[in-house]
């Protein structure tokens, strides 16, 4: 079963659908949070829902219920650009291959913005600058997981998004018609061909089928042209980490004469600086030191040598006084420069006793 | 300048006491009492904290809210003569079914269905609940659509309770 | 009902009476102002309830209540009188003017009021007494923590059982008038106010002359207030003066009142003091009072009409049109209170609100004081404004035709379109002949004010009032000094 978290795009920030519920009741109604309290678009919910006025019983039904109860993360205040986002959270509430998902353990976020009116075309909605804006601090984080992220709208709506740099990691769909909302759901006819593809194949083959994802290089604005509005979403990258250790471990024991293993792994390509702190508290420089003539940036995901007997590019003996000493090692992605400590870097330390 | 006769000390001593009164009631302020404009108000359905609060604790002052909104109500449910069986019993009224539906999504909430036949009257705007122990509930109701009002309220809460009362008397209002 | 356990209930130290007043003076309109005005509206009520007015009958105000109930309640039904009683509008007469509309039998509406007819006899309740019986109503039924709600509610509804009937109308009228008499018991306490009395006569009877007899002049404020202004009592000079102006007030009133011939009040329960407040003998008691006119200009409809400048035409004169006759009774000691008087409460706000010490020394010193002559000058300038607005008023008055015609002769029609055309402000315009209603109320108004100017401008200028300033301003700024003297060190 795909998981798919469908977010209503608001200018108070995102909004996700977090469940829909078939009820025994006269009228579908929006709930804030599961709570007893009623968002004041209910009724419109109910018009868009209803055989008759609305269109998601007459395309998902019939449903033995009369109603759903649609809960929410957030207000949604006045408008009708939530339609799209709804009306995706009841095609996926309907389908047997995939089913509502929360953001964290999402195959495929969906942010949507855009009115649905009777004929199932999808309309333009305004705001949409604030929308994305009220997005951006949220996003980040799934982009920089690598959950794929769509945002889909009608076609002027879309256009305007692709125009103003989107940010890797999220794809934008326009969408004319529901039918090419189902596309970018997985749940369109051209993608019940594809039997097992991905998600997020799926999401982006099918939108790639209908012409709408455009390659974001070939969007951007020419050289020199100027952006309306630049669309800033945070570059998310996970944080810098180093980690050291010895083969002996976290807190390694040395013996007087003893050469220190000292092996280091950071997260991201990034440069070094150790000191080593005796027990009388004299810190000494032991990366880089005169021994390295060639100082450069430490691959990402690699367990380096930096001191050993052997196979390391120095070695250090250890020696009197006794006693609790401690290894800090330093990381950041621009070279160090000066001898200073640094302030704003990745840091671990290595807790080393020495005795006689 | 005014002459002062000694004999009419006693009717002017009497005249003065008026006066000063008079000046006290003008110019000190005593908190800790309402009008009843400000409760007539509050029954016709504006937000008021102080008299939501003095409601709760004076039994006096929901009588006489009890009293404004028999004159201005749009349904009254007078307590029902039979008990129910039924947890929440529906009533009916004037043109008017009210009834309660359990929730699939939350269990711990209720559906508040009020069903008016006649959608060419005023909708109501408020459901009033007057239990036989006289606590008092009031409720706000959202806009009617198609002769249907339709909210949530918690299981829990005392307007649940009232409801499962065959005995609350009820307003729409 | 047992009122004994009303009156422990309330035992607690506050005041029901001021927390009722209070309570109806909090009513707001649904814009969140308040839905009576402070003058003339809860003034009139204040007066009515602590009982204060002249004639034997001082609750004439319920028999026009009562038929007002029963005019509204005949014209709009039982839920038309909760509305109309208690509706979130400003209670004004222009108000009720609109919602007061039809005819039933014995009830009818006028030009300037409700009319109820019955047994050959008629009654109109006129729209100006409206936002004050309006008042009265909410009064009643509030009080005391809505004590009483349910007999009135029940005695109102009587009203209504048949077309209006004096008999039903007396008896709900009496009925009203005696639980209000027992509330009056309960919560007007006089004690205080006799202690006052006391001392204040006692202080005049000090300076009993053989030649003129007790005589309260404008010195005796000030010395009263230069005996006493150590004590909390009688600390601001004001307070002094609004207690000598009650005192003067009742021995004026007392004085009157034993001139004319009065009514025997005729009791239900004569010994029990209670008399028919809807007796024939004494429905020609005088009710007017002195108002101030700006409350003509307060009105809804004068709003849209600048007659005065708030700061430099109607401030000066605010508190002389609000005291009105008491003003002139004691006119040097009124003038104190409106120069020093002011000084002090500047004195007073400043250590409330933490001014620095130089501002209170400042005013302690008394400088920047206006001086007796630069206010008589300031009076005369407003007086040549009012008369300006009388003669523009007049215009109107004669242009915007209107059912009653209004001759003047040919000097005043030319100075009054001179005035008119001179008035550069809002609604002195080609608009003006549409609010002729609100020019010919304003010119009552105008007439008043002059009246009250010209008086208090004369009283001042015989005392020579000019000559005293240097040795009032010596005076004042001594007793300051002594009484902020902790602010000075």
């Amino acid at each position: 079963m795909k998981r798919i978290a469908i977010l209503i795009a608001t200018t108070g920030g995102p909004v996700l659908v977090d469940r829909i519920t078939p009820e025994p009741a006269p009228q579908s109604m929006m709930c804030l949070r599961r709570q007893s309290e009623v968002l004041p678009i209910s009724l419109d919910y109910d018009d868009f829902v209803r055989a008759g006025s609305g269109v998601i019983m007459r395309e998902f039904g019939p449903y033995e219920e009369g109603a759903f109860r649609l809960d929410v993360s957030g207000p949604i205040g006045t408008g009708l650009s939530w339609q799209l986002g709804v009306f995706a959270a009841h095609a996926v509430f309907k389908s047997k291959s995939c089913e509502l998902s929360d953001l964290e353990t999402a195959d495929l976020i969906v942010w949507l913005s855009g009115t649905v009116d009777n004929d199932l075309n999808i309309g333009d909605v305004d705001h949409m600058a604030q929308k994305v804006e009220a997005s951006a601090g949220m996003l980040a984080d799934y982009i920089a997981k690598g959950t794929p992220i769509v945002f889909g709208a009608g076609v002027e709506n879309a256009a305007f998004l692709s125009a103003h740099k989107p940010p890797g990691g999220i794809d934008v769909a326009s969408l004319k018609t529901t039918r090419d909302l189902m596309d970018v759901l997985g749940l369109g006819t051209k993608d019940k061909d594809r039997g097992n593809t991905t998600f997020w194949m799926m999401a982006g083959a099918a939108t790639l089928a209908l012409g709408v994802v455009f390659a974001w290089s070939g969007l951007f604005p020419q050289e020199g042209e100027k952006p309306e509005l630049e669309i800033k979403i945070p570059e998310a990258k996970p944080k810098l980490t180093i980690d050291i250790f010895s083969d002996r471990g976290q807190h390694p024991t040395y013996a007087f004469g003893e050469d220190l293993n000292l092996q280091v792994r950071v997260n991201r390509k990034a440069w070094l600086l150790c000191d080593y702190e005796q027990v009388d508290g004299k810190v000494i420089r032991i990366y880089p030191n005169d021994q390295v003539r060639d100082v450069q940036a430490f691959d990402a995901h690699t367990d380096h040598i930096l001191s050993a007997s052997e196979n390391a590019p120095f070695r250090i003996r250890l020696g009197p006084p006794a006693g609790q000493e401690t290894v800090t090692c330093y990381a950041r992605e621009e070279p160090f420069r000066g001898s200073a400590r640094p302030v704003n870097a990745a840091m671990d330390r290595m807790r080393v006793t020495l005795k006689p | 300048m005014t002459h002062i006769h000694p004999d009419l000390l006693e009717d002017a001593q009497q005249r003065f006491g008026e006066l000063h009164n008079v000046r006290e009631v003008m110019t000190k302020r005593e908190s800790g009492a309402i009008s009843l404009g400000r409760l007539y108000a509050y029954v016709q359905g504006a937000q008021d904290d102080a008299v939501q609060d003095i409601l709760g604790r004076d039994l006096k002052v929901r009588r006489v809210y009890r009293s404004l909104l028999q004159k201005s109500a749009l349904v009254h449910m007078p307590q029902a003569l039979a008990a129910s069986t039924q947890d929440y019993p529906e009533r009916h009224a004037d043109g008017c079914h009210i009834r309660l539906q359990a929730s699939r999504a939350q269990s711990d909430q209720l559906y508040l269905i009020v069903e008016m036949s006649d959608q060419r009257r005023d909708m109501p705007q408020s459901l009033h609940l007057f239990g036989p122990d006289e606590t008092m509930v009031r409720v706000a109701l959202p806009a009617a659509r198609n002769g249907v009002i339709q909210t949530i309220i918690e299981r829990n809460s005392d307007a649940a309770r009232l409801l499962g009362e065959p005995k609350t008397e009820i307003f729409l209002r | 009902m047992d009122h004994t356990q009303n009156i422990l209930r309330n035992a607690g130290g506050k005041d029901p009476l001021l927390a009722d007043f209070t309570a109806l003076c909090e009513t707001t309109t649904l814009q969140g102002a308040p839905k009576y005005a402070l003058r003339p509206t809860m003034e009139t009520l204040a007066k009515f309830i602590c009982a204060q007015g002249n004639g034997p009958n001082k609750d004439m105000a319920l028999f026009e209540l009562s038929h007002l109930v029963c005019g509204v309640g005949a014209l709009h039904g039982v839920t038309g009188l909760s509305d109309f009683f208690l509706a979130p509008n400003k209670a004004t007469p222009a108000f009720y003017k609109q919602v007061l509309n039809g005819t039933t039998p014995g009830v009818s509406v006028s030009q300037s009021g409700l009319v109820l007819r019955y047994d050959d006899k008629s009654f109109e309740v006129r729209f100006g007494r409206m936002p004050f019986l309006v008042a009265l109503y909410e009064f009643l039924c509030s009080m005391d923590g809505f004590f009483y709600y349910q007999t009135f509610n029940d005695l109102f509804e009587r009203l209504l059982e048949g077309p209006p009937d004096e008999k039903n109308i007396r008896a709900c009228s009496n009925a009203l008038a005696s639980d209000l008499r027992k509330y009056r018991i309960a919560y007007l306490n006089s004690a205080q106010a006799d202690g006052k009395f006391s001392q204040v006569y006692k202080f005049l009877q000090d300076r009993f002359d053989e030649e003129n007899g007790i005589i309260l002049h404008d010195e005796c404020v000030f010395d009263f207030w230069h005996l006493h202004n150590q004590g909390k009592d009688y600390r601001g000079y004001r307070t002094v003066f609004d207690l000598f102006c009650d005192f003067a007030r009742a021995f004026e009133e007392s004085r009157l009142a034993t001139a004319a011939a009065h009514a025997a009040p005729l009791g239900l329960d004569s010994e029990a003091g209670e008399v028919d407040i809807a007796s024939d003998l004494v429905a020609d008691v005088n009710l007017d009072d002195w108002t101030s006119p700006f409350d003509i200009f307060d009105e809804d409809e004068s709003g849209d009409i600048r007659f005065f400048k708030i700061k430099t035409e109607r401030a000066p004169i605010e508190n002389l049109m609000t005291y009105g006759p008491d003003a002139l009774r004691l006119p040097l000691a009124f003038l104190r209170y409106e120069i020093f008087g002011q000084v002090q409460s500047g004195i007073t706000t400043d250590l409330q609100v933490g001014r620095p010490k130089s501002s209170v020394e400042k005013r302690i010193a008394c400088e920047d004081v206006q001086t007796y002559e630069e206010r008589l000058q300031e009076c005369q300038a407003i007086l040549s404004h009012i008369k300006n607005l009388q003669a523009a008023s007049l215009h109107v008055l004669n242009n915007s035709g209107g059912d009653n015609l209004v001759v003047f002769p040919t000097a005043a029609v030319e100075r009054g379109a001179q005035a008119f055309s001179k008035m550069k402000r809002k609604g002195f315009d080609d608009q003006a002949m549409a609010h002729r209603d609100v020019f010919e109320r304003a010119a009552h108004a105008l007439v008043a004010m002059e009246s009250q100017l010209v008086r208090y401008m004369k009283a001042l200028e015989d005392k020579k009032v000019q000559t005293l300033f240097p040795q009032d301003r010596e005076k004042f700024k001594s007793q300051f000094q002594l009484l902020y003297q902790e602010v000075r060190t």
